[in-house]
Formats: structure tokens, sequence, C-alpha cells
């Protein structure tokens, strides 16, 4: 009788373990799905501002440059603008296809800078004149993908565009202990109380989302020119 | 005398100016008096040149587009042609009464028919009218203006010596003539009141305009009370 009683109590036990056992289980796992989907949600929506943070061409350079091609096809200089149109085939698959949040050797990034300043200079002529000087050593430390460009897009229309005497802009990379550091620079009129465009403030918070408070990102301006510095930690691998 | 459209290329892109210099060319009858890659230098040119027409690019540092027509001011400022990468400023182009708003890239055909609206409000404002003979655009001073026949689809222009045959209806040509200065004596004729010196009866029934030149013109019955009511050679 009292083994029959003790048997009851501890199938009573047992299914009472083993019940709570299986919900646990259960919600666990819930919790576990519930977690993985927000964490996923969490990192396509940080995706996802990343892709709209990452640089995006202008509309207003795509049609200048197009119309100065147009003009060169007016003039029949048919060799320049089949060239102007090559290079901006470049600009337009690097700027339409890059991996987005990728990071990339700087010597490919300012590849694609140079491509870039060489519509400008066709659409400048003689106005512009550019300066690239990055150190061997800086030569494949990582950037974020088309990071500079919004920065040189800048300099170009404060330093060349504002006057007729044009102007000229320098690019300079250099290994500072464990950063790089990227600076723009023109000999422009200074950018005074302009309001910082759409560029400059993504430029900011894609910095920030990467690389939280370890970077800078400064601006000094005077009548005399405006220096753009860009810094974060070196690095030559990817992650 | 024949005079081509002064104009002035403005914007911050010599490849830009190019372009307009370089269709400018094609088309003939314009001639580019000066290329200015700034506001500022804009201002002082058209001050300083008075060209007819202006060919002005909205987007330039410190001084824009709008700017330099607001620092000339709505009654000096020449016709002005917006040429503009972008397309949101076409209103405000309106606004300040812009004879046309290009967008970059240049379409062929659009700034054809620019050009050709700036001719005519050119000729409008100097007294002249645009002359389009065997491919050829000029200007003709109206005061050079004897008298005007119809030829179908065409008019010959009469003006001392010379005639021109422009591609034109008499009814779409009368339009651009000062109403006052010129009169129709015919279906088919123009005159200039100023260089009329007399009218004569050939025939009971029939009557001729003289011209200065020596030139005598049908006067149609359906014409003549108007036309010597406003000339005073009526009987």
């Amino acid at each position: 009788m009292g083994q029959l009683f003790n048997g009851a109590v501890y199938n009573g036990f047992a299914l009472l373990a083993w019940s709570v056992l299986y919900f646990w289980i259960r919600y666990h796992d819930a919790w576990l799905t519930e977690r993985e989907r927000s964490l996923r949600a969490e990192a396509l929506a940080h995706q996802a501002r990343l892709e709209a943070l990452r640089y995006q061409i202008q509309p207003h350079f795509l049609f200048n440059t197009l119309n100065a091609i147009s003009t060169l096809v007016v003039e029949r200089r048919s060799e320049d603008a089949s060239r102007m149109i090559a290079r901006l085939s470049d600009f337009l698959r690097l700027t339409l296809s890059a991996p987005v949040s990728d990071l990339t050797p700087l010597k490919d990034e300012l590849d694609f800078i140079g491509r870039y300043l060489e519509i400008e200079q066709v659409r400048f002529g003689s106005k512009l004149r550019v300066r690239v000087d990055a150190a061997l050593d800086t030569l494949g430390a990582l950037v974020p993908s088309l990071i500079l460009q919004p920065l040189v897009e800048n300099a170009v229309r404060h330093g060349v565009g504002a006057r007729e005497s044009g102007g000229s802009i320098a690019i300079e990379g250099r290994r500072k202990g464990d950063m790089l550091s990227l600076a723009i620079s023109d000999d422009g009129p200074g950018i005074g109380d302009a309001i910082d465009g759409v560029g400059w403030s993504n430029t900011r918070e894609r910095l920030t989302r990467l690389y939280g408070e370890a970077h800078r990102f400064e601006r000094t301006s005077s009548p005399l020119g405006t220096t753009v510095v860009v810094a974060w930690p070196f690095a030559t691998t990817r992650r | 005398m024949m005079a081509p459209i002064r104009a002035i290329i403005v914007d911050d892109e010599p490849l830009a100016r190019r372009g307009i210099a370089a269709r400018l060319a094609l088309a003939g009858g314009v001639e580019v008096v000066g290329e200015y890659g700034s506001g500022r230098a804009a201002i002082a040119a058209i001050r300083s040149l008075t060209p007819d027409l202006v060919f002005l690019d909205v987007q330039m540092l410190e001084v824009d587009g709008f700017a330099v027509v607001g620092a000339i001011g709505p009654d000096q400022m020449p016709p002005v042609v917006f040429v503009t990468a972008y397309d949101q400023y076409a209103l405000a182009a309106f606004d300040v009464q812009a004879l046309d708003y290009l967008l970059k890239p240049i379409d062929d055909d659009r700034f054809t028919r620019a050009l050709a609206r700036a001719r005519r409000q050119v000729a409008d404002r100097g007294g002249r009218i645009l002359i389009r003979d065997r491919g050829r655009v000029t200007f003709l001073e109206t005061a050079e203006l004897d008298w005007i026949e119809a030829k179908g689809d065409y008019v010959r222009i009469h003006a001392g010596a010379r005639a021109y045959l422009v591609r034109e209806t008499m009814a779409a040509f009368e339009r651009t003539l000062d109403p006052n200065r010129f009169a129709r004596i015919h279906r088919s004729t123009i005159v200039a009141l100023a260089k009329v010196v007399g009218l004569r009866a050939t025939s009971p029934r029939r009557w001729e305009v003289l011209l200065s030149g020596g030139t005598r013109l049908k006067l149609s019955r359906h014409h003549r009370a108007e036309f010597e009511r406003r000339t005073g050679l009526g009987s």
C-alpha cells in the first residue's frame, strides 16, 4: 500500500518534472526563435541604414556630365566623347553596384576617385588641378567604400566651382599610429556659413555606425581653403 | 542692314559654354560677344555690352542665375534662356519671364525652338524682322521694307533693290509687323505706309498705290476705304 502510494507520488513528480522540462524547452525554443528574428531584423535595419548612408550619385553630376559629352559630340571630338562615356560608365558601375557597407583597400578607393576626377577635369578643363598623395603603407588599408566621394565632390564644388580661376584639390593618406588618416583639401574661398549637405551628415553617421567613437571627422575652413580630415583604426585585412 | 543677334553665354563649366557656342555657330545669325564663368562677371557684361540675348546657367556658386536677373532688374534684362541640369527652377524662371528653360544635357530640337523664339523676340524689340532666306538667317530693319507680296506658302519681301523669299504665309508674316506702319492694300499685298507717295486711278474703278521707288501696286476695292483713311490720300 505504502509502496503503491510512493509509486504514485514518484510518478506524479516525474510527470510534473517532465512537463516543466517540456514547457521550458518549448518556451526557450520560442524565445530563441524570437530573439533570432529580432536580431535579424536589427541587422537588416542596420544594413538598410548603411545602404542609405552610402554615397549616392548626384543627379546634377550625371546630367552635367552628359551635357559635357553632348558638347564633345557637337564639336565632333569623338575620341574625347568616347573616353568620357567610358569614365562615366566606370563611375556608374562602381556607385550603383559596389557592395554595401563593404570595406575596400584605399588603393581601390583612390582609383575610383581618380576616375571621378578625370570626368570633372574634362568638365572644368584647366580650372581643376588635382594632387593625390597616399603613403605606400596606406594603400592596402581598408576604407568604407565610396567614403571619400562626397567629400571630394564638395571640395570640387567649393574649391573650383566657386572661382573663375579654378583651384586645386589635394588628397592625402597617412598612417598615424594605429589610425588611418585621410585629408581632402581645396584652396577655394572657404565654405563660410554654408549649410552641410546630406552627404556630410550621412558620412558622419556612417562612420559612427562602423567605428563608434573610434573615428575622427573634422573640417577646418578659412578664406584660403578648406580641409576635411577623416580617420579610423588602421586595418589591412577584411574582418 | 542685317545684323546678327548679340548673345552672351554664362556657365561655370567651360565645356557647357562651348556646347552652346557650338550650337549657335551651327545655327548661324548669332554672334557670341562674350562667355562668362560666374554670375558676377555676367552682371558686369550685361551692363557694359547690353547683349540682345543671354544664355544663363542657374546653379552657380555665390551669384546664381536668378541673382543675375535680380541685379540687372526686369526692365533692363535682355531676353534670357536658362540652361540648367535641374528641372525644379522652371516655375521660378517663368516668374522672371524667361524666354525659355533648357535642360542639360541639351536637346538639339528644343535648343532650335528656343533660338527661334529668341530671334522673334529680339526682332520685335529692335524694330527688326527675321529673314530666313535660302538657308541664311538674318535680320532686316523694318524701316527698310517697301512692300510684301504673297506667293502661295511664301512671301516675297521687297526692300530697296533687294527681294527676299521667305517661307511663311502672308497672314503669319503680317502678324510680325507693326500695324501702325504697314497696311494691306490687296489680298496679296502689304505696303509700308512710310513709302507710299501717292494714289491714282488707272480707270474709273481701278486704283494704284505709288511707292517712293517708283513701284506701282494694285489697290483692291475691298481695302480702298481703309487705306485712304489711314494715308489721308482719299479724294
